[in-house]
């Protein structure tokens, strides 16, 4: 699992989060590094399930906390990669 | 004078469609949407309906009721926000159990060593009130929202609180009804245990070897305004809830009480609320689960309500066809009752070839009836009786 973390960038934890985001039913075409997670409409309780999958799935502890002052996706990508280099 | 309560929309989610219209049809026409021992609403895509993020989010139970109010509400033109003030509009929806499916994915996390991953939607999708908050949000209702959890007979209840709030003033609408979604494994091993679910797979209330019942899922919804209020706006009445009676029988927990005394005084009480005596009743669209006890009480309570006039007033059970709905069933049937009426034709119990012998003298339906095609309103009794001793009865007029 310490192979995924190492391997992580900014493109692959993109597109990880955007099939996390897509499997809650936000519609693919509102995707972009620049996107809000409120324009994407995800509140509080959306951002604990991205939290869950991003540790069940990369193995990386990381706590909905951790996304508090995420303000994009770009945002949410680079708090990831902060963890998995922590 | 107490204030008259008209239904202005209907919705419904059943294993015979999406919408009423299949519900009426399919039923007189003696179809079943029972399949394999369940009767599911296999068409029902709520993703497709609502969304894959509103989906997403929403139990299966909510789906069908958000699907079910939404032809409800437009049944009853309203449009986005209600055509009164929305906060004396209250949303009362009735569910035996709520969010099942949701209970059981989230369990087994628990059992995989999954503590962490346990879905923080957990109780906003499994809440019994969901749907009732879900419907409120997406339709701007802004009275009391609440959940009635009273087994079988809730959506039935959620039916008389719309009722109550209207006549009393507080409320000039109500959106009600009830919506289940429970039909899975775990459930059909408590209903097998117990004693209830059919072990054969077919269910025929009334009939002599009856075996219980099928599980089914579904959702009805109806949009109840004041009558002068529906008047006032130009719309279109489908019918009224004339009376209603509620009692307990205070007896035991699964088993209902066995002289039907307490069933009987919901029905007389709700014929009296009516201002109708049983010479009125032109249909009664019974609870009829078919299991053993509940048919052969059932009909010792009507006989009681009734008198000999039972034995000559058409009988038929919406369980023969949709399975039980558990606390969408009182909803749905309501809707049913009020169909036949509207149709003047009344659905028969799906398979049944000839009453069970002990019932005694009845008009069970075997085939679906025509009712007269005259003029006036007709009245139907729409029973509903659930674990715990719950026991109401609506009148319907249409």
């Amino acid at each position: 699992m310490k192979d995924i973390a190492t391997s992580l960038d900014k493109d692959n934890v993109l597109s990880f989060l955007t099939d996390l985001i897509l499997d809650m039913g936000v519609e693919q075409n509102e995707f972009n590094a620049d996107a809000t997670l409120e324009d994407l409409g995800l509140d509080s309780l959306d951002v604990v399930e991205l939290a869950q999958g991003v540790k069940k799935k990369l193995r990386i502890a990381i706590a909905p906390g951790d996304f508090a002052d995420a303000v994009t996706l770009g945002d949410a990508v680079e708090r990831v990669l902060q963890k998995a280099a922590a | 004078m107490v204030r008259r309560v008209v239904i202005t929309g209907i919705g419904a989610v059943t294993s015979l469609g999406v919408g009423v219209q299949p519900l009426h049809e399919k039923s007189v026409a003696g179809q079943s949407g029972i399949r394999n021992g369940k009767s599911l609403c296999t068409g029902f895509d709520g993703a497709k309906e609502l969304g894959r993020r509103k989906a997403f989010r929403l139990d299966r139970f909510c789906q069908l009721a958000l699907v079910a109010a939404r032809e409800a509400l437009e049944t009853a033109g309203w449009g986005e926000t209600p055509p009164v003030d929305p906060y004396r509009v209250p949303c009362v929806i009735g569910s035996a159990i709520g969010g099942l499916i949701t209970l059981e994915e989230e369990i087994e996390k628990i059992r995989q060593g999954e503590a962490d991953d346990v879905s923080p939607l957990t109780v906003p999708k499994l809440m019994a009130n969901a749907a009732a908050a879900h419907i409120s949000m997406r339709h701007g209702l802004k009275g009391e929202v609440a959940a009635i959890v009273s087994a079988c007979s809730g959506g039935a209840q959620a039916i008389v609180a719309g009722v109550r709030a209207i006549r009393s003033g507080e409320a000039d609408a109500a959106v009600v009804g009830g919506a289940e979604a429970a039909t899975s494994d775990f459930t059909a091993a408590i209903f097998t245990t117990a004693g209830a679910l059919s072990p054969s797979g077919r269910t025929v209330p009334f009939s002599a070897d009856r075996d219980g019942f099928i599980l089914g899922e579904g959702a009805g919804v109806l949009v109840l305004e004041a009558a002068e209020v529906a008047e006032a706006r130009g719309a279109s009445i489908l019918g009224e809830i004339a009376g209603y009676g509620v009692t307990s029988d205070a007896h035991h927990i699964t088993a209902p009480e066995p002289t039907g005394a307490a069933a009987a005084r919901a029905v007389t009480t709700a014929l009296a609320d009516a201002g109708a005596g049983e010479e009125d009743i032109a249909y009664i669209n019974a609870h009829g689960t078919g299991t053993h006890l509940n048919d052969a009480t059932e009909i010792v309570a009507m006989r009681r309500a009734l008198g000999e006039r039972f034995e000559s007033i058409p009988i038929s059970s919406s369980k023969s066809y949709l399975g039980h709905l558990l606390g969408a069933a009182g909803a749905v049937e309501a809707i049913a009752t009020l169909q036949a009426l509207r149709h003047r034709e009344l659905p028969p119990v799906c398979g049944l070839s000839g009453a069970d012998p002990e019932l005694g003298q009845t008009d069970l339906l075997c085939a679906p009836r025509k009712l007269p095609e005259e003029e006036g309103a007709l009245l139907a009794l729409s029973n509903s009786f659930g674990f715990g001793g719950h026991n109401v009865a609506l009148a319907i007029r249409a």
